[in-house]
């Protein structure tokens, strides 16, 4: 331990000037003690990942790092008008990930990009165009349905991961915009084996919700199908586990699964009641017990 | 000056008894700790527990294994009851008994007023106290009802052939929630009770070597010792 100290003078000795000493010494105590957020892009800890202005040192770890810039963004057209539009000043201040043409991803990754067509995510957004064009229900550019550029960053997503940090990444990614769910599938057997104890066996979001369709799974026939690809052996009624047991979770249209988890939350509750009954009875008759037979001792009886 | 004269020693628990109690006691333990390592594991001590153990997969295992080997004690003392009862002819509700009789409900009363200070001393128990019978009684119960929600969750797709999906929801939540209620009864309860008392500090050590001496059976089964002394079944260091 004692090293440290005479690293840290040789090294103040070393660079002379206090205006450098008082430069490093900042520098080691911002990465030292800054939180992550805080810390600048050059931490690596750059929070967006789709952004106008690019993080070289994250996007040299990428997957995307071989391709050239223009691989992905040459002829690039917004509403039909050439990108960078120099007679718009606004262009620039656009959600990027809104503004993008994300048909391009297709040319590498068709069958992803089908996937994603045919999926719940293309068929929200296509929904809410419609719903924007009629001026029904406007919404809101940060609560649109998303595509490509909303899970994964197209600059820093990293390539050849292990199962299990995709799954890790893919909660926290799905979580974003389903956070009660995250939460109940954290809870669940498959989160909790998954997430947390790092077994690549158990299912992550899209394992049971379809990569890049992300079906929802209120249809009992393609949750039994779900839940067969990895518990070959399960029956009908084995899909009517709930595993989002969160009360967010389940539509007031389903009212089956509603009373289904009353029912699981009634029980939860009068469980800890009597749990608690029984040790705070247990605890309190322990600890009377105990002062009545030291009053008996000290008594000398 | 210490007393110098030979204590008189009486078998309290045969070899059986202790053995049961030593396997139900590491079990426990065991299927405690696997047990909530894995229901906490958005804990990171927890992780390092299962990682120790070398990961969640052997830490099931072992789950398992000492879910089996209580049951099997279960099993044991359900042949030795069949035993008792059809070749040794025991008594049920005898004195003797693990079994609840209305005597308990006069006794867990009476010492309900001593512990409060109504009463001098504790009524006369006999060879089990109330609390020594709920300690039994509450662990072979409770191995059913974990046993039954713990095979739910371990063959969930064979089961939910016979009972609705919620059913496994039902089992999850009732086995943690019995789980909470046995480990910190077992664990904080029991062992202050049994062991940590001002009666009993630092330790009752007669359920690991079986013998228990005159001047504590006086003190702590007085009913037991003077049914005895009427009965003349007194034989010291000899089965009862």
């Amino acid at each position: 331990m004692d090293r440290f100290p005479v690293f840290f003078c040789g090294l103040i000795r070393a660079t002379g000037s206090t205006i450098l000493q008082s430069f490093i010494l900042s520098i080691i105590a911002s990465s030292l003690f800054m939180p992550a957020y805080a810390q600048p892009a050059w931490c690596g800890n750059s929070s967006s990942s789709s952004d106008w202005f690019l993080d070289m040192n994250r996007f040299s770890k990428a997957a995307h790092w071989t391709l050239k810039c223009d691989r992905c963004h040459s002829e690039m057209t917004i509403k039909d008008k050439a990108h960078p539009n120099r007679k718009d000043p606004r262009a620039m201040k656009k959600n990027s990930l809104r503004t993008y043409d994300y048909k391009r991803c297709a040319s590498c990754h068709p069958e992803s990009y089908k996937r994603y067509l045919i999926g719940e995510h293309a068929n929200a957004l296509s929904k809410q165009e419609q719903d924007q064009l009629s001026g029904d229900k406007p919404v809101s550019s940060e609560r649109l349905a998303p595509t490509c550029g909303d899970c994964h960053s197209s600059h820093y997503a990293q390539a050849k991961l292990s199962r299990i940090a995709i799954g890790e990444q893919m909660t926290e990614t799905c979580g974003k915009c389903h956070p009660s769910q995250k939460i109940s599938y954290l809870k669940n057997i498959h989160g909790q084996l998954g997430v947390f104890l790092q077994k690549k066996a158990s299912a992550y979001c899209t394992d049971c919700h379809g990569a890049h369709t992300c079906e929802s799974l209120k249809n009992k026939e393609k949750a039994w199908a779900a839940c067969r690809r990895c518990h070959r052996n399960a029956s009908a009624g084995f899909a009517g586990i709930v595993i989002h047991t969160g009360s967010e979770d389940v539509l007031k249209k389903d009212p089956k699964k509603q009373a289904d988890l009353a029912l699981i939350a009634t029980v939860k509750r009068i469980g800890q009641i009597v749990t608690v009954i029984i040790l705070a009875f247990f605890a309190l008759q322990t600890f009377v017990w105990i002062l009545r037979e030291l009053h008996n001792k000290l008594r000398g009886r | 000056m210490a007393d110098q004269t030979v204590q008189e020693t009486f078998r309290r628990f045969s070899v059986l008894q202790r053995a049961v109690h030593l396997t139900v006691m590491f079990a426990f333990i065991g299927i405690g700790l696997t047990g909530f390592s894995m229901a906490f594991s958005s804990l990171a001590p927890a992780r390092a527990f299962v990682w120790s153990l070398g990961g969640v997969e052997s830490v099931r295992y072992l789950h398992r294994v000492c879910a089996v080997t209580l049951y099997l004690c279960v099993i044991t003392e359900v042949v030795w009851l069949i035993y008792y009862k059809f070749l040794l002819r025991g008594n049920f509700f005898g004195p003797h008994s693990i079994s609840f009789t209305k005597q308990d409900l006069l006794h867990f009363r009476d010492h309900m007023g001593y512990i409060l200070a109504l009463r001098n001393t504790p009524p006369p128990f006999e060879r089990f106290a109330w609390w020594e019978k709920l300690d039994y009684w509450t662990l072979f119960i409770g191995m059913q009802t974990m046993g039954l929600t713990g095979l739910l969750l371990w063959f969930p797709e064979f089961f939910s052939r016979f009972v609705p999906g919620y059913f496994i929801n039902l089992a999850q939540v009732l086995h943690f929630d019995e789980a909470v209620l046995a480990v910190l009864y077992k664990f904080f309860v029991h062992t202050t009770i049994r062991h940590f008392r001002p009666e009993v500090y630092p330790g009752d050590w007669t359920i690991f070597t079986g013998k228990t001496t005159k001047e504590k059976m006086m003190r702590t089964h007085p009913g037991e010792w003077a049914r005895l002394n009427a009965s003349g079944q007194i034989i010291p260091g000899g089965e009862r």
